[in-house]
């Protein structure tokens, strides 16, 4: 009967914990990692849309390593860029407003890419991406589940981004 | 003629006397040598008119709706409990122990007056330690911690702590960023600062509360 009480209290401890701990951000901030890790995703990338998915990861990789202008550069000079019911109409327009924020917020901030699907069509290619953010605020740690949509077409000079849209949750905080 | 002389020679005594206590520092504004108890009680009256007076046109919503209680719990666990403690954590703090006058505890906060809660709320008390809660935050989140407190009287520690985790509000990111106007995009710490685009907008109330403070527009500083 002991046993059982100690184990039925364990599990509930078990289960209490992450419980209390959602969105309250009582992660370690010494266990932020800056950086950007895709291990452990879930990849469905068709082949045709492989060179696509690679200029989203420059684009990431460069707003992560705090260089929105080499961002920018993956982006056609009209991409429309939705997020959270704003809107930035263009690649000037996005460097003059949110672009330096992103940087600055990712640079310091822990991204884990959990699930990638990719496909492209002649000209065009979209990539669905969802990444657990972990960034450091003040004393605390933020989690995020992210989640972003690029389509891009490809031009002359490559493929580029003409739209994204991000959306951004606390982690757990439902479905 | 003779009274009206005696009455300017009192009232120039009464300047030069309260002059003399200013300028030679004999008031002692040290907050651990309290007032005397008919200055606290006149103080206590004055405080108790101003904010009845001024909060008597406030528009008070339901109080019972449970997404203003959620954003609420969260906002005082964050903002409020280490000056008025908590059912979780009725242990006094520096900060509860050190002020003057002491803010009033948890259990007694529930039997404010909705309306005054929320005036003392949004404009604070002058030389109190209350704080102007509604330079930062949107009427909405100020009237979500007005219904936490009702809740508080008899509250249990396990409760509150239930209330707290289940809450979106100040500690979990919400409330005290991007209210007012709506717009995801508003501005965090000054102009040259938006938000980032990976940052979650939480609105713990969601859709505004259809009542909101009707006051006047207040520029009439004191």
């Amino acid at each position: 009967m002991k046993l059982h009480t100690v184990s039925l209290s364990l599990v509930l401890a078990l289960i209490a914990a992450p419980a209390f701990s959602h969105g309250k951000e009582k992660h370690d901030v010494a266990a932020v990692v800056a950086g950007r890790d895709a291990g452990k995703a879930e990849l469905q990338i068709a082949p045709a849309a492989a060179d696509a998915v690679a200029v989203v990861e420059r684009f990431s990789a460069a707003l992560s390593a705090g260089n929105p202008d080499k961002a920018a550069a993956e982006l056609d000079p009209a991409v429309l860029i939705l997020e959270s019911g704003g809107v930035e109409r263009s690649r000037d327009e996005y460097l003059a407003g949110h672009a330096k924020a992103d940087a600055d917020f990712l640079k310091g901030a822990q991204v884990s890419l959990t699930r990638r699907t990719a496909q492209a069509s002649g000209e065009l290619a979209w990539i669905g991406s969802e990444s657990a953010i972990h960034a450091k605020k003040g004393a605390d740690v933020v989690a995020i589940d992210s989640t972003e949509t690029m389509v891009l077409r490809k031009t002359a000079q490559g493929w580029k981004i003409v739209h994204i849209h991000w959306s951004s949750r606390r982690a757990g905080a439902g479905h | 003629m003779k009274l009206l002389k005696t009455l300017l020679v009192l009232a120039l005594l009464a300047v030069a006397g309260a002059a003399a206590v200013v300028t030679t520092g004999a008031y002692d504004v040290a907050a651990d040598t309290p007032h005397w108890p008919s200055t606290y009680r006149l103080i206590e009256f004055a405080r108790t008119r101003s904010i009845a007076v001024r909060a008597a046109d406030i528009v008070v919503p339901d109080l019972d709706d449970p997404a203003l209680l959620r954003s609420g719990a969260g906002n005082y666990d964050a903002m409020c409990v280490s000056c008025h403690l908590s059912p979780a954590d009725g242990e006094d703090t520096e900060l509860s122990l050190g002020l003057y006058p002491r803010p009033p505890r948890w259990d007694a906060l529930g039997t404010v007056e909705p309306r005054a809660a929320f005036w003392t709320l949004k404009h604070g008390i002058k030389a109190s330690g209350m704080p102007v809660w509604g330079r930062s935050m949107d009427d909405r989140y100020l009237w979500g911690m007005v219904a936490f407190l009702r809740q508080l009287p008899g509250m249990s520690a396990e409760r509150y702590r239930a209330a707290v985790a289940a809450s979106p509000g100040h500690s979990h990111g919400g409330g005290e960023t991007d209210v007012g106007g709506g717009d995801p995009h508003a501005q965090h710490g000054g102009a040259e600062t938006p938000r980032s685009s990976f940052e979650p907008v939480d609105d713990p109330t969601a859709a505004p509360t259809p009542a909101r403070e009707h006051e006047h527009d207040e520029e009439n500083h004191h």
